[in-house]
């Protein structure tokens, strides 16, 4: 049986992975038979448990785990869990992350600290405890959900597109090393989602973005998860950040 | 005005300053020591310059030298990450302070020096794709932020130069360095730090948030 993990898989486009893989599963039922998610959440327990009650009445072998990435003993606690329930992972997905958005000058030094711990070091540490388990499955796909920021930068979002910028350099790193052992290892950079942080947002703050794509419109987590889908399979793909930003200034 | 290296012990900075120094450019030093708070250094050298109302018009930020992450991951995870983060987070906050005295001036420019992470698949030579491509995105972020101060900041992705690296390694990697890209041609330090002064040199710079390959062939910057 293959287990993927899906790290914040129960909002966002971590939520949209997941309903994306659970799509796929349906389609082929062999699938739902054969693959087990899990998925870790932060702090929303009622989310949590609204994903663990739909995904038992599809029938998706399913386990949703308390994981906090600024925590290194509660990643370790989660590594032990799936060493010990478990004993591999065929795909890790790493999806969570944080933000502390505004002027950069203007921030507190703390802020862009906690950023840096969460983002970059917390999936780090998670990824590099995964590796055993990911070897054990023999052919194995890591996934880093990186940001359009991390490849061309953002204004109001230096650190959080610096950790972006870091994930996208780990992935290549992790790569040079892992990448002849069967280890498939790629990031996934979206551009601006329709995600329920940004369609509260008055469209007047986004237009100027929408019109830097050439494709004109926002993009929606399902369109991230039909990517991070795709990089699931193994080929010849390796150490790529895929862009999913619509063509913004192509 | 004058001229600030944060960090200066690697030969591309140190060719650089001596350059400056022999043009008449009056340049100061700042070495943030490992395992010490080194941004704090950074914040209190800014803030008693502002008190005495001088300002710098470039600063240097060289991380070129003591660290190699493909190799310190590989051998320790742990500590490497460890140091990555403390690596991370004084840099950023460098960046912040050192924009933030330009801003209070009337502009000026950051320059940020990392190696080339990818000349490792040919030669023996630092490769550290986490910090660069975080540097970079870092960059291009807060070049967008402080240009309405007439604060430039931008990163040079340099190719390790002909003296850091042994002849045999050059000789020994010619089939790899033919790979997609031209021959990879060795640079003396000079002519790199040559490059180097020329664009902090120049009276107008009209380039900010920029990644700028110095380096012949392909450079990760391009590709």
């Amino acid at each position: 049986m293959k287990t993927i993990i899906v790290t914040g898989g129960t909002r966002g486009i971590g939520r949209a992975i997941v309903d994306m893989l659970v799509a796929k599963f349906k389609q082929n039922v062999p699938a739902v038979a054969q693959t087990r998610l899990v998925v870790t959440y932060r702090s929303g327990v009622a989310q949590a448990d609204a994903l663990a009650a739909e995904l038992k009445d599809l029938g998706i072998d399913a386990d949703i785990q308390q994981m906090d990435l600024a925590d290194l003993s509660s990643v370790t606690a989660f590594v032990q869990h799936v060493t010990q329930t478990y004993g591999k992972a065929d795909a890790l997905i790493n999806n969570a992350g944080m933000t502390n958005d505004g002027s950069f000058l203007a921030m507190a030094d703390a802020d862009v600290a906690s950023l840096i711990h969460t983002n970059l070091n917390g999936t780090i540490a998670l990824t590099e405890q995964m590796v055993p388990l990911l070897q054990q499955a023999g052919c194995s796909s890591v996934i880093f959900m990186a940001s359009a920021a991390g490849v061309y930068g953002k204004e109001g979002q230096v650190p959080y597109a610096t950790t972006k910028g870091g994930i996208i350099g780990y992935s290549q790193l992790l790569a040079r090393r892992y990448g002849r052992q069967r280890m498939y290892i790629n990031a996934v950079a979206p551009g601006f989602i329709a995600t329920d942080m940004v369609t509260a947002l008055d469209p007047a703050m986004f237009e100027h973005t929408l019109n830097n794509a050439s494709i004109g419109s926002m993009g929606t987590p399902a369109d991230v998860a039909n990517v991070v889908h795709s990089l699931l399979t193994p080929g010849y793909i390796q150490a790529t950040t895929i862009k999913v930003d619509g063509g913004h200034l192509r | 005005m004058s001229d600030l290296f944060i960090n200066s012990n690697g030969i591309i900075p140190q060719s650089l300053l001596e350059r400056l120094q022999a043009a008449g450019r009056e340049c100061h030093v700042l070495e943030l020591p490992e395992h010490t708070d080194g941004a704090a250094i950074v914040r209190q050298h800014f803030e008693q310059l502002s008190n005495e109302g001088r300002y710098y018009h470039n600063i240097y930020l060289d991380l070129t030298g003591g660290f190699n992450e493909l190799a310190e991951f590989t051998a320790d995870a742990v500590t490497a990450m460890q140091r990555l983060e403390l690596r991370l987070t004084e840099v950023l906050k460098a960046l912040k302070y050192g924009s933030q005295h330009l801003a209070r001036a009337d502009g000026g420019r950051i320059w940020v020096l990392c190696y080339d992470h990818s000349v490792n698949y040919s030669v023996a030579s630092p490769s550290n794709p986490i910090t660069n491509n975080a540097v970079i995105a870092a960059v291009q972020s807060i070049a967008k932020e402080v240009a309405r101060f007439d604060v430039s900041v931008n990163v040079f992705l340099i190719h390790p130069p002909k003296e850091s690296v042994t002849n045999d390694s050059w000789k020994q990697a010619k089939q790899s360095l033919k790979v997609y890209g031209m021959k990879y041609k060795p640079q003396p330090v000079q002519h790199i730090a040559e490059l180097l002064q020329m664009y902090a040199g120049l009276k107008n710079l009209t380039t900010t948030g920029g990644i700028i390959p110095v380096g012949s062939g392909i450079a990760a910057g391009n590709i």
